[in-house]
């Protein structure tokens, strides 16, 4: 089965340390789940953001979480190029607009309209958008991580902004849906 | 103010790092502890710590045997070794 | 997910050393008493009054051995008897000695509160419940190569309770596996870990104390 993984720059395992080499299988005990391959399905790739994407190959069975996939054996494929820190700002950037758009209509009317017309992210945050306002304060969480060129956390803080009118966590995870259809469109993963 | 997510919170996943590397938590636990490290620098930050406080334990030698102790040990070896024990080749 | 190198047996190495052992090999008996003597001195220690009287259990121990060395049928790990003989040892010394409360913290684990001091943390009322208010700093990799750390890590395990001390001696100075450690002190595999939890960040805590404290602005 084709799927992808995110590994720390060097093509290293972010929870291991594990250095993996391109076109090698790599084999885990059966029986122990906690040191299987790890791999993403496209909806599962904005919960594991990192340095390098590479798109793999696991050997059945494949053990299907909410979100994740696992198999005792696997290797990697080829290195997803196009994922590289211009696209993962640009992909930041996209999160935290997607983010105003999403927080408008809950904003009060005021702050609404200047939110509206702000055209960078600066200007958002000279906007006080959270006088009392839970989802302005996310908001203002969002800017202030996209400003700093997060990917990981701009994404998450985003997510979090869109369960917070009551949604809960399919709320984030539709959110999440929206993320990895930018992702997987933008890396032409499909 | 419970967050629906589906990580967990910093404060929570401190109290579980032992059981992250010792590799006893759930499969659902991990995964939670996992997809919070994914975003959460700082408890990255607080995971390496506790593998390096780990690591640096690892790197202390334990105390040495005094002089007296050690002869105290040899004469005892040695009286054994006449006595009853000690397989002659 | 490692591909694993065989390791030759750990079972000959044992066998070759008791059988060294039995031959009346001053050498091998030397190294086996460097290797285990602290962490006797320390096991020791948890059931007697003083320093002196650890260091004579040990001794005594060490006879022990010796001369049930006959008896030693190889079914159970050499260290797990030596260990054995030395708690034995120590115990009877502890009873002498008029010691009331033999490992007294590692049966009943009272609660010891959260490893990390609340105030790090942003509280329920907040936005972010739970998250870090004053995240930790990283270490720079300096100090944390130096004999700096080290003498620090010294100094912390010093300073926890006996059985956190013990649990963390064992584990991560002498290398011992969790099952070893659980055999040895007669605890659960959930209770030891819970002793080495609470003294990993105890320790950890004094590190961040004593890097923080020093040369910042």
């Amino acid at each position: 089965m084709i799927a992808f993984k995110f590994l720390a720059a060097g093509a290293v395992a972010p929870f291991t340390g594990f250095r993996w080499s391109r076109g090698q299988w790599v084999t885990a005990p059966a029986d122990r789940s906690d040191v299987w391959i790890h791999a993403c399905r496209l909806a599962d790739l904005p919960y594991w953001l990192d340095d390098e994407l590479w798109r793999m190959e696991l050997d059945s069975p494949v053990h299907e979480a909410r979100y994740q996939i696992a198999s005792p054996r696997g290797r990697l494929l080829e290195r997803v190029e196009a994922w590289d820190g211009l696209l993962a700002v640009a992909y930041t950037h996209a999160c935290a607009w997607r983010a105003r758009d999403v927080a408008l209509p809950q904003l009060a009317p005021a702050v609404r309209d200047a939110v509206a017309r702000a055209a960078s992210l600066e200007a958002i945050r000279a906007i006080d958008v959270a006088p009392g306002s839970l989802v302005g304060a996310y908001l203002a969480d969002v800017v202030k991580w996209g400003q700093r060129g997060l990917p990981a956390m701009t994404s998450y803080v985003s997510a979090v902004l869109a369960s917070s009118s009551g949604g809960g966590l399919a709320a984030f995870e539709s959110e999440r849906a929206w993320q990895a259809r930018w992702l997987a469109e933008r890396l032409r993963l499909e | 103010m419970k967050l629906s997510v589906p990580d967990l919170s910093c404060r929570e996943l401190v109290e579980i790092v032992t059981d992250y590397l010792e590799a006893r938590l759930s499969v659902e636990d991990r995964t939670r502890f996992e997809l919070h490290l994914g975003y959460c620098e700082w408890c990255r930050t607080y995971l390496r710590q506790m593998r390096q406080v780990r690591d640096a334990t690892g790197e202390l030698t334990e105390e040495s045997l005094a002089p007296e102790a050690k002869n105290a040990l040899l004469a005892a070896f040695r009286d054994w070794k006449r006595g009853s024990g000690g397989e002659k080749p | 997910m490692q591909p694993s190198a065989f390791e030759p047996s750990a079972a000959d190495a044992a066998e070759r050393e008791l059988a060294a052992l039995r031959a009346g090999d001053e050498a091998a008996f030397l190294a086996l008493v460097n290797r285990y003597h602290g962490a006797m001195l320390r096991v020791a220690s948890m059931f007697v009054k003083s320093r002196a009287s650890a260091e004579e259990a040990v001794q005594e121990a060490w006879i022990g051995v010796l001369k049930g060395l006959h008896l030693f049928e190889g079914r159970s790990s050499l260290k797990g008897w030596i260990f054995k003989i030395v708690v034995n040892c120590a115990k009877t010394r502890g009873v002498h000695d008029g010691r009331a409360v033999p490992m007294s913290g590692l049966d009943d684990l009272a609660d010891e509160g959260p490893s990390v001091s609340p105030d790090r943390f942003r509280d329920d009322t907040e936005r972010w419940p739970g998250h870090w208010s004053q995240p930790p700093e990283p270490w720079p990799d300096e100090r944390v190569e130096s004999s700096e750390m080290l003498a620090l890590v010294r100094e912390a395990l010093e300073t926890l309770p006996e059985a956190q001390r013990t649990v963390m001696s064992l584990r991560d100075v002498d290398g011992w596996d969790s099952g070893e450690v659980c055999e040895l002190l007669g605890i659960s595999e959930g209770n030891q870990r819970v002793l080495l939890h609470r003294a990993r960040s105890k320790v950890r805590a004094f590190v961040e104390e004593q890097l923080g404290s020093e040369g910042s602005p």
